[in-house]
């Protein structure tokens, strides 16, 4: 379903080149819940933001759910985005002079559904993650947990093949990481890919598989401990 | 995506940032209401300078013959001064009158069509000049006759007796006997100065008063006479292109056959016009730069708000490319925003450039704004403020959809 081979990704300065991703191999299948876990600058992000059709690579394949990546144009990656992938991000990401209704709406406007469609699909998606009632909310009035659980509906409003989440219980104290793990978990079995990316071995434990980066390179592929509940972590989040 | 079932996120967004948005609208508004009212004066000063007086401004000059000796026959010397312009080569035609339009100089009366005074009075500048009035000054002639060689009088200038015939321009003929009935005027009596009857010969299409300020400028009375002063003023109208050429030679030709006077004030109509014009221009020329400057200053202040919301927004603009915006859409969104902002800052803008019109028009006399300005303001304002808005957009549009992933 997503399928890397041998993805380099440099960056070039004046003075410096930096390798990000190199020889990067992976393959996700439908439904996977795949952990990528690895030190800062590992390249974790740079895979998360190729993986995502947010940056480009500069060498290998990249087949996402049977479309080959190189050569397409920026207006085919922003529809590929919008259409099959759904992002969470550490710091939530809405956008503040939003409403809940109308952030949850943005990739939606973009997919082109018409009125009807769209409120149907807000409507589901917050009350999903328990925020129906708060659609005219700003994300300013909600604690961090609410905020990722909206950045959850909007990323689940357009019915996406993928969620990539980048560190999504990051900004989050224990009880809510715990809360938007579970929510995630819950996405997963109802049969969504998510490919969540986290410095935190603890949390890469719920997912069902966990891969470790280092120096841009895949250099280890695990299987996590599958059943384990998201209450049943330990250690204390900062 | 039909763009503007995007304006209500916008409009809701832009809501969050009313300080911003306010800048921009008073901006766009208060432009609006100088630049429409400032292209309505222009305008309206255009106007009044480009009309035309009725005769051939372009291949017209006159000049001033004094006589300065006491033995000069100013009589002689016009009949005689008159052949020699009438013969030279490239001269059309030639007359001597006690004014023409756009000399700043003259005399007026009122006229009536009955001897009563409660009789409608109508003011009317006087020309006196020959039957080679018609020819010279290029008028034409729209009902009646022209005068004859017969009609014209010899006049001192204490004289005021009037001829028996006149010829009036169609906008005198229409204030005496109607705007529909200007024709009738001709072989009808008139009178000057309440009780001096006088015949109109002829109605002349149009022959403007000396006084270009003046509101009855359309309304001219000729009589067929000449007037004997040691000081003559000649009108001469020249084939096209030969104006310059004979303006230089004929001033010289006519003071070697008469060396008992000078000739002098030798000009043309056209530099009489933009001598009497020049403040007009003055003003035409200082608004029409105020007004582009102001544009200028406005597409400056919109594009520079625009650049800065834009950085401010960098990772929003980020965040929406995530999650699947085109570059296009990106462009449309930016551009669509300040195409509300802009709108709304010409309904605002609207009633500002209204009030300044009522102001403008209760203190100094203006013309009140004709409708059709304000549609036009906006459109001016609209192209403004989008060209000033596309630069940024694009730089919004550049930017990488990987911002939403950093942190700034």
């Amino acid at each position: 379903m997503l399928a890397m081979n041998n993805i380099g990704k440099v960056f070039t300065t004046d003075v410096v080149q930096t390798h990000a991703l190199q020889d990067f191999t992976l393959q996700v299948d439908e439904g996977d819940f795949l952990a990528v876990t690895g030190t800062s600058g590992s390249g974790k992000t740079t895979f998360l933001n190729v993986a995502g059709l947010l940056e480009t690579f500069d060498s290998g394949q990249y087949t996402l759910d049977g479309q080959n990546i190189k050569g397409l144009n920026d207006k085919q990656r922003s529809q590929l985005r919008n259409e099959k992938i759904g992002f969470i991000f550490q710091s939530f990401n809405l956008i503040p002079d939003l409403n809940l209704f109308d952030n949850v709406d943005v990739p939606l406007r973009y997919r082109g559904f018409n009125g009807a469609q769209r409120k149907e699909r807000i409507l589901q998606s917050l009350e999903r993650v328990g925020l129906g009632k708060r659609l005219r909310h700003f994300p300013a009035q909600l604690s961090g947990g609410q905020q990722q659980r909206v950045a959850i509906a909007r990323a689940l409003a357009g019915s996406p093949r993928f969620l990539l989440a980048d560190e999504p219980t990051g900004n989050l104290d224990s009880d809510m990481a715990q809360s938007v793990m579970g929510l995630l978990q819950e996405i997963n079995q109802s049969g969504t890919t998510i490919i969540m990316v986290t410095h935190d071995q603890a949390l890469a434990k719920l997912a069902q598989r966990k891969i470790i980066v280092r120096d841009g390179k895949v250099c280890d592929i695990g299987v996590s401990t599958i059943g384990l509940q998201p209450q049943e972590l330990s250690a204390p989040r900062v | 995506m039909n763009i503007l079932l995007n304006l209500g996120p916008i409009f809701r967004a832009l809501q969050r940032q009313r300080f911003s948005a306010i800048l921009v609208i008073v901006q766009i508004a208060i432009t609006m209401a100088i630049i429409t009212n400032g292209i309505a004066i222009s305008w309206d000063r255009y106007l009044h300078i480009e009309r035309s007086s009725g005769i051939d401004e372009q291949n017209t000059f006159f000049m001033t013959s004094s006589g300065f000796t006491k033995d000069f026959n100013p009589r002689a010397t016009i009949e005689l001064d008159l052949a020699i312009i009438r013969s030279t080569d490239g001269v059309i035609d030639a007359l001597q009158t006690n004014s023409f339009p756009l000399s700043d100089s003259g005399n007026w009366y009122e006229i009536q069509t009955s001897p009563q005074t409660d009789a409608q009075l109508v003011p009317a500048a006087s020309y006196k000049f020959d039957e080679h009035g018609i020819n010279t000054f290029g008028l034409k002639l729209i009902a009646g006759d022209n005068f004859n060689q017969q009609d014209t009088l010899w006049l001192n200038e204490a004289d005021s007796q009037w001829p028996s015939h006149v010829l009036l321009s169609k906008a005198t003929a229409a204030a005496l006997f109607g705007a529909n009935q200007w024709q009738i005027a001709v072989g009808k009596t008139i009178y000057v100065n309440q009780n001096t009857p006088i015949i109109v010969r002829g109605i002349v299409e149009q022959l403007h008063a000396p006084w270009v300020d003046w509101p009855h400028v359309e309304r001219t009375i000729i009589s067929p006479a000449r007037v004997t002063h040691n000081s003559a003023r000649y009108v001469i109208r020249t084939q096209p292109g030969r104006l310059n050429e004979i303006m230089q030679t004929l001033p010289m030709t006519l003071a070697k056959e008469n060396t008992q006077r000078v000739i002098r004030k030798v000009k043309s109509i056209q530099q009489a016009k933009d001598e009497i014009y020049a403040a007009d221009i003055a003003t035409v020329s200082i608004l029409l730069i105020v007004i582009v400057v102001l544009a200028f200053v406005t597409a400056m202040g919109v594009a520079g708000l625009a650049s800065f919301n834009i950085d401010k927004r960098r990772q929003q603009i980020g965040i929406r490319r995530a999650l699947g915006a085109s570059k296009r859409q990106i462009l449309q969104h930016f551009m669509l925003e300040n195409a509300l902002l802009c709108t709304m800052g010409a309904l605002f803008g609207t009633l500002l450039t209204l009030a300044l019109n009522i102001f403008l028009v209760n203190q100094y006399a203006l013309t009140p704004l004709p409708i059709y300005y304000l549609p036009l303001g906006v459109v001016i304002l609209f192209v403004i403020s989008q060209l000033a808005v596309i630069k940024p957009a694009c730089r919004a549009m550049s930017i990488s959809p990987a911002m939403a992933t950093r942190c700034i």
